[in-house]
C-alpha cells in the first residue's frame, strides 16, 4: 500500500467505516511508516478535538426574539389570510367578468351585423324587431360599457383597499423597503392612468380598444399580486 | 521509508470510531410526543422544543456562520421550525429535519452576506502569520481555523466530527449521498490539518513527497 493510498482512506479509517481486510491492511502500513502513523495521528488529534468542543449556550435574547417573530407572523396571517381569500374571490370575479366581456367585445368587431350599417337603419330594424320594447332594452354596445364599468370599479377598490393595509405596515419597513415598495406603487399608477387615457381618447372609436382594455385589466391583476405578497411578507427587500 | 515495524501508536492504530450522540429509542419517542404536543398548540411543548434543541442548533449555526451572524439565524431557524411543523411529514427523525433547516438557513445566509472587511482581514492575517509553536489551546485555534474552511466542507464537519451525525444521518441532512458525505469530510479534515499543522504535533511531510513501494 502507498502512503497516498493510505492518507486517502485516513478519514474512513479513524471513523471506523473501513471493512476489515481494508482496515488491517492500513494498519499494517501504519506499522512500518511513521510518516503515515503521524500523518493518522494528526487527524486523530483534530477528530478528538472537535469531538470535545463544548457545546454553546445561546443567550437569552434569542428565545425572546423567537417568541416576537412568530407574534408578527400570526398577526400578519390573522390580516393577510382572510384578506387573501376574499381578494381571491373577488380576483376571480373581476378576471371572469373582464375575461366575458374581452370575448363578447371581440365577437362584437367580427361578427356584428350593425358593423357596416348606418344608424338610420339600425333604428328601423329595432323597431320592426321588437315594437314597443326596444327603447328599454339596452344595445349590447351599452351592456359592454356598464360590465366593464363593474369591471374597473371592481379593480380600482381592491386596489384602494390593499394599498390601505399594506401603508398600515409601513412602520415595519426599512428605509429601502419603503422606497422600492413606494417606486413599484407608482409605476402601476402611472401605467394605469396612461392606459385608461389611452381607452378615453379612444372612445368614440367604432371598434372597442380589446388590447388596451386587456393591458390595462393585466396592469390591475399584477398591482393586486404585489399588494398581496407584500401583505404576506413576501417582498424580495424583506427577506 | 521506515522499514522496520514501528512501534505501537495508541492514537494513530486505535479506531476512534464515529462520535455518538445518545439517539435511543426513548429520545425518539420523546421527540414524536413533543412534536404530537407542539401541534395542539401547546405552549409548554413548544418551549420544551426549543430548550431541547437550542444548544445544537446554535452551536451548529454559530460555527457555519459565525457569532456576529448566529443570533438571528438561528432565531429565523425556530420560526421556521414551529412554522413548518404541521408540514413535517415524519419521514425522517425530527432532529435530522431540525438540523436540515438549520443548515440550510446558515448556508442561505452565507451566500446572502456581502463579504465584510474585516473577514478579509482576518483570512489575509492568518495567511501571512509565520509558523507558531505548538498552541495548547487546540480547540481555540480549531474554532478559529474553521471559519476559513469554505461552507460546504465546515457544514459536514460541524455536522459530524462536533455534532456527532452519521454519515447517513450526514448525507439526508445535507441532501447528498453517503460516499459525498465522506469524501467532503475526508476534504474538511485534510484543510484543517494544513490550517493547523503547526499546532499539531508532530509534523508530518506530505504523502506527495513520499510515495512509499508497494510492500510485499
Amino acid at each position: 500500500m502507498r502512503c497516498r493510498d493510505a492518507q486517502k482512506l485516513s478519514s474512513d479509517y479513524l471513523d471506523g467505516e473501513l471493512e476489515p481486510d481494508a482496515s488491517a491492511a492500513v494498519r499494517g502500513h501504519l506499522r512500518t511508516c511513521t510518516d503515515c502513523e503521524h500523518y493518522f495521528a494528526q487527524e486523530a488529534e483534530l477528530v478528538e478535538a472537535a469531538a470535545s468542543l463544548a457545546s454553546l449556550e445561546p443567550p437569552d435574547s434569542i428565545w425572546e426574539g423567537i417568541q416576537a417573530r412568530i407574534a408578527r407572523a400570526e398577526v400578519q396571517d390573522a390580516r393577510g389570510g382572510l384578506l387573501r381569500r376574499w381578494l381571491r374571490r373577488r380576483t376571480r370575479t373581476i378576471a371572469l367578468t373582464g375575461a366575458a366581456v374581452l370575448v363578447a367585445a371581440a365577437v362584437l368587431v367580427i361578427v356584428s351585423p350593425w358593423k357596416h350599417q348606418e344608424p338610420s337603419q339600425r333604428a328601423d330594424s329595432r323597431s320592426q324587431e321588437e315594437p314597443g320594447k326596444q327603447s328599454l332594452q339596452p344595445t349590447f354596445a351599452e351592456e359592454r360599457a356598464a360590465q366593464l364599468a363593474e369591471s374597473d370599479r371592481h379593480y380600482i377598490e381592491s386596489i384602494a383597499e390593499l394599498r390601505e393595509l399594506v401603508e398600515e405596515d409601513r412602520s415595519a419597513w426599512g428605509a429601502e423597503e419603503a422606497a422600492a415598495i413606494d417606486a413599484q406603487l407608482a409605476s402601476f399608477h402611472r401605467n394605469a392612468i396612461g392606459q385608461r387615457l389611452n381607452l378615453t381618447s379612444g372612445a368614440g372609436a367604432s371598434e372597442p380598444d380589446t388590447m388596451g382594455r386587456a393591458t390595462l385589466y393585466a396592469g390591475y391583476r399584477a398591482e393586486i399580486a404585489f399588494l398581496q405578497s407584500t401583505l404576506a411578507g413576501d417582498f424580495p427587500e424583506r427577506r | 521509508m521506515s522499514a522496520s515495524v514501528s512501534r505501537l501508536p495508541s492514537r494513530a492504530l486505535a479506531i476512534i470510531g464515529p462520535k455518538k450522540r445518545a439517539r435511543s429509542s426513548d429520545a425518539e419517542f420523546d421527540d414524536e410526543e413533543l412534536l404530537a404536543d407542539c401541534l395542539r398548540g401547546q405552549s409548554q411543548a413548544m418551549d420544551l422544543l426549543y430548550h431541547r434543541y437550542k444548544r445544537r442548533v446554535y452551536g451548529l449555526v454559530t460555527r457555519i456562520v459565525g457569532a456576529g451572524d448566529s443570533e438571528e439565524v438561528v432565531q429565523e431557524v425556530f420560526v421556521r421550525i414551529y412554522r413548518g411543523l404541521a408540514k413535517f411529514r415524519g419521514d425522517s427523525q425530527l432532529s435530522t429535519w431540525i438540523y436540515r433547516l438549520a443548515v440550510n438557513c446558515s448556508l442561505s445566509h452565507i451566500a446572502k452576506r456581502k463579504r465584510r472587511p474585516e473577514c478579509e482581514e482576518y483570512q489575509d492575517q492568518v495567511a501571512a502569520e509565520p509558523v507558531p509553536v505548538a498552541d495548547p489551546a487546540l480547540s481555540r485555534r480549531l474554532e478559529d481555523a474553521l471559519k476559513l474552511l469554505p461552507a460546504g466542507y465546515r457544514a459536514v464537519l460541524v455536522l459530524h466530527d462536533i455534532e456527532g451525525q452519521s454519515h447517513e444521518q450526514c448525507a439526508e441532512i445535507l441532501g447528498c449521498r453517503v460516499g459525498t458525505s465522506k469524501s467532503q469530510l475526508h476534504k474538511a479534515r485534510a484543510r484543517m490539518r494544513e490550517l493547523l499543522s503547526s499546532s499539531l504535533q508532530p509534523k508530518v511531510a506530505c504523502a506527495t513527497d513520499q510515495d512509499n513501494v508497494e510492500e510485499g
